[in-house]
């Protein structure tokens, strides 16, 4: 007993110590702000949750911890918000920690089935996740159901190699096949009411990310590369934007980067704000307007190299993970690109969560 | 200037040779033969055998050095952070060759348990002893029977959580010939119990070990001056690697398989010996993430040595040594194809002894390299004694080449990696005292080192890691050790030893502490002999660490203690020695790696038979 309050009180200090606000844990303390997803540190580490509040002037690092007295667990991967509830998926410790996302209390945890979850959707009250399964092995990938209010595993869908970000657009999931070992290009269309494939999309190389908008799909593929003899990456197909309208049969490609034939550009990260898609390509955040045709080349919006990027709200929020064993930074700007923020995250800093 | 000074020493010692030695070859005790080109290095001999718990080399330096280890659980991967430095900083050899792994640089220190001792030396020693050694050095000891005919010794343990580990060794010694064979075993289920993050009692699950050795070490003489030397060693070890506690499970398994023979022909006459020897080391390698499938990553070496050595040594006051090593490394692995390796080591070194008081050691090698720029390297040790005083101080260069994983791992290996650099400098006082019933020992060392363009993996945000050559490093220190014994009679005698190091270890470029180094690490050992029986009481503690690079997270600090109960009775010319040791006695739950947790309170049993 003893050791582990010595254990917890360590864990206090090193929360008090990054939060000098002081901030109380009474419900509702996290509402309306932004939660970072910290992946943790590779290896044996526990990955973080970041809050900051709706303007930014107050930072909590390792929220969950500070709430619940224990880590989150090894590489947080993703979280999706439905209700009151907040899905964390973290990869490693092959589990999803269902949180009250006001309060950061922990409610269950699913575990059942999951073998290296990556992201999912709550719908129906079934929680869809992406599973990568046994990294050596490209035959055990999947998309686990589970039952969301007990953990219960109703089915597991078999999928080609490598599911990674999973949409919900109208009665229907669909799940990105970007690949792990071998890159992949593959969309499935999964029906929810009966839990099956119903279609099998080829589309650009690399699946990335995606957004939803009036009952429209749209998706960045980031292209296909290889390596040279020094790990450099080389290149070898641009990226692709694909669209996908619910009621059509099938994905169209809007755009492929051809704009330059002498360069292969391989983008990253697609978001969309007031007309305009934001990406990462080629170490810089680069706009293009939306329905741009291939011929329009991407412009330089930031001259920053992020591990990933996002747009929330009408901000563009970049995450650095520095070295990627201390902690990074969020760097928060608006529309036009100026710089309204600089913020500490937690170690390697994935993904950031509107709190709404 | 200093060279030349020291040159001038030795020529002058030539007019001084008196004493004439023994112009053959016997079968002697061993002694180290770099001992000599060591001034002003501390150097310590550690037996195995008198280690609380497993006789491990990690264990071992733990307790008699407080020297930092990275554990990832009982009987896992450890490996040694001396000086604040990588586990690749400090060498370990065998038969003056390098077993750290051609691979990845690294040895892990909880595969060796059937070594009887081992002879620690600190400071830089690549110029001694080759690529690494930038804060110390391990020389593994060969251990004959001083008694003439046939013995036999057996070791045997029993403890909790299904462990069991046996030793058994058979010697001859003869007249014109000595030789040991021996063998052994360390399995463990390894399933203890630690506490979880809500409080609750947990089993660690997937540890289970099993690791087997045997070795053979015999001498022949021929003739009158020379001697033939053959050592055989061969490792196998199987082990689950159970998971973090922030990871879900783990049907990790790794496989080791080390293979080592070495014949040397030596001869002696008058002033002068030489020494010609082949060696072949071989590592294997075989890592499964899911032990119940097929797929595993499989890396193997295939190390070749010749090594030349001669020595000039007129009398006790002066002596000259020069050596060659040729080595030849192939390399096989699913992540890293097929690459090679040639390399060889050029080595003088003198040493002095002017007066009884005063003692120094010079030494200069040069490194060729099939894939880097040589190195050139120094030496350079003095020593002023007395009967209970002595000073010394030493001074090294030292560098380390990128490891085969480092420059050729796919993904991320990095062929433009250039050598690690750095040097060392320490100063030692020792004071040793003999009154009456009371003798008392202690020493005090600090040290100063940095190494440039440190290799460092991290990272990338392709999702694998890469090495490049990011850090400069500076290590810096104190490290002190004392022991009294109080011998009340024939039948009675009290210790007390005591370790404290400090060590920082900062990276230039941030001013922050390297992750994982305590600054603060000591022990305590209180001991009694009252007749046949032994007590002994151990306190360690290692202070809390760092770890991430920006000194926000850290693993608490932790203290054991252990204590251990021993027996021994002589019937006829058997000796027969039972014991009980009890680990971590006051239960505390630790992290050996941050969320790995070590064992709380057990037990180990244990009988030695000797004839």
């Amino acid at each position: 007993m003893k050791k582990k309050f010595l254990w917890l009180s360590a864990i206090l200090l090193m929360v008090i110590s990054c939060n000098p606000d002081g901030n109380d844990n009474s419900p509702g303390t996290y509402a309306g702000g932004y939660f970072v997803l910290n992946e943790g540190p590779f290896g044996s580490g526990t990955g973080t949750i970041t809050y900051y509040n709706s303007t930014f002037s107050s930072t909590t690092q390792n929220v969950y911890e500070l709430v619940n007295g224990e880590p989150l667990g090894n590489i947080v991967q993703s979280a999706f918000i439905v209700g009151d509830l907040m899905y964390i998926v973290v990869n490693n410790a092959n589990k999803i920690v269902v949180v009250n996302r006001y309060t950061m209390q922990k409610i269950s945890e699913i575990t059942s089935g999951l073998s290296n979850p990556r992201y999912c959707i709550v719908v129906n009250n079934k929680v869809y996740t992406t599973n990568w399964g046994t990294l050596s092995s490209s035959t055990d990938d999947k998309v686990t159901v589970h039952q969301a209010n007990d953990g219960v595993l109703i089915t597991s869908i078999s999928v080609p190699e490598g599911p990674e970000r999973i949409a919900l657009m109208g009665d229907k999931a669909y799940v990105l096949v970007k690949g792990v070992l071998n890159q992949n290009n593959k969309l499935l269309r999964i029906n929810l009411s009966n839990n099956t494939i119903e279609n099998t999309f080829t589309i650009g190389w690399q699946p990335d990310s995606f957004y939803v908008r009036n009952n429209i799909l749209t998706i960045l593929c980031s292209g296909k590369f290889t390596y040279d003899s020094s790990w450099n990456i080389i290149p070898q197909e641009d990226a692709q934007i694909w669209r996908l309208q619910s009621w059509s049969s099938s994905p169209v490609k809007i755009n492929d980067f051809s704009d330059t034939t002498s360069q292969i550009e391989l983008a990253y990260d697609l978001s969309y704000w007031n007309g305009q898609h934001y990406m990462r390509i080629g170490g810089k955040v680069m706009r293009l307007p939306d329905g741009a045709p291939s011929t329009t080349g991407a412009v330089e919006f930031l001259n920053e190299n992020f591990y990933r990027l996002q747009s929330i709200n009408g901000l563009i929020i970049g995450l650095d993970a520095g070295n990627f064993t201390s902690n990074g930074q969020a760097k928060i700007y608006n529309s036009s690109g100026t710089l309204l923020h600089t913020l500490t995250t937690g170690i390697i800093p994935t993904e950031v969560v509107y709190n709404f | 200037m200093r060279i030349k000074a020291v040159v001038f020493l030795f020529c002058c010692s030539f007019l001084y040779s008196q004493t004439i030695e023994s112009d053959t070859l016997s079968l002697v005790e061993i002694s180290w033969e770099y001992e000599r080109y060591s001034v002003g290095h501390y150097k310590k001999k550690i037996s195995l055998q008198q280690t609380i718990g497993i006789p491990s080399l990690s264990n071992a330096l733990e307790q008699s050095l407080a020297i930092p280890f990275k554990n990832y659980g009982f009987g896992m991967l450890s490996t040694i952070a001396f000086r604040g430095l990588a586990a690749a900083h400090t060498g370990l050899f065998w038969e003056g060759l390098p077993l750290n792994s051609s691979m990845n640089g690294n040895y892990d220190y909880n595969l060796l348990q059937s070594s009887e001792s081992i002879i620690f030396r600190s400071g830089g020693g690549s110029s001694v002893f080759g690529s690494g050694a930038i804060g110390g050095s391990i020389h593994l000891l060969k251990d004959f029977s001083n008694e003439q005919g046939w013995s036999f010794k057996h070791n045997q343990m029993v403890g909790s959580f299904g462990t069991y580990l046996q030793n058994t060794r058979l010697y001859f010694t003869g007249e014109n010939q000595r030789w040991v064979a021996g063998g052994g075993f360390f399995s463990s289920n390894n399933d203890y119990t630690y506490i979880g993050f809500d409080g609750s009692e947990n089993r660690v699950q997937n540890a289970q070990l099993f690791q087997q050795q045997f070795f053979l070490d015999a001498e022949q003489k021929i003739g009158k001056h020379s001697l033939l030397d053959i050592h055989g060693f061969w490792l196998k070890a199987e082990r689950h690697l159970p998971a973090s506690m922030t990871e879900a499970v783990s049907y990790r398994k790794q496989e080791d398989e080390n293979q080592r023979f070495s014949i040397a022909w030596k001869w002696k006459k008058h002033f002068f010996q030489q020494k010609v020897q082949a060696a072949y080391f071989m590592e294997k390698f075989d890592y499964k993430e899911d032990f119940r499938l097929m797929e595993s990553s499989f890396s193997k070496a295939d190390n070749y040595f010749l090594k030349y050595d001669a020595e000039f040594e007129p009398n006790d006051a002066f002596s000259l040594q020069t050596s060659h090593i040729y080595n030849h490394t192939n390399a096989m692995g699913d992540n890293f194809g097929n690459p090679t390796q040639n390399q060889s080591f050029h080595r003088l070194s003198g040493y002095f002894k002017p007066t009884s008081n005063w003692e120094f050691s010079g030494t200069i090698q040069h490194l060729f390299h099939s894939d880097f720029n040589g190195a050139t390297t120094f030496d350079f040790g003095v020593k002023w004694s007395n009967n209970s005083h002595s000073i010394s101080s030493n001074f090294t260069n030292n560098y380390r080449v990128p490891t085969i994983n480092d420059q050729f791992w796919r993904p991320g290996g990095n062929p433009d990696l250039l050598p690690e650099k750095g040097w060392m400098h320490e100063l030692n006082y020792e004071f040793k005292q003999n009154l009456q019933k009371f003798s008392v020992q202690s020493r005090l060392t600090t040290f100063y080192g940095e190494v440039n363009d440190w290799i460092l993996w991290l990272p990338t945000s392709f999702g694998f890691f890469s090495p490049i050559n990011i850090q400069q490093v500076q290590t810096l220190g104190l490290q002190s050790e004392i022991e009294v014994t109080y011998k009340a009679n024939e039948n009675m005698l009290f210790h007390i030893r005591g370790n404290y190091n400090f060590t920082e270890t900062t990276n230039m470029q941030t001013r922050q502490s390297l992750a994982y180094i305590p600054k603060h690490q000591a022990n305590v050992s209180l001991g009694s002999d009252w007749n046949k029986w032994k007590l002994n009481i151990l306190y360690q503690f290692v202070g809390f660490r760092y770890t991430t690079t920006d000194e926000t997270l850290f693993i608490p600090s932790y203290q054991l203690t252990h204590l251990q109960l021993h027996h021994s009775s002589k019937l006829d010319k058997m000796e027969l020695a039972y014991g009980v040791m009890v680990q971590n006695i006051f239960n505390e739950a630790y992290f050996g790696m941050q969320y790995y947790p070590m064992p709380l309170r057990y037990f180990m049993f244990n009988l030695n038979i000797i004839l």
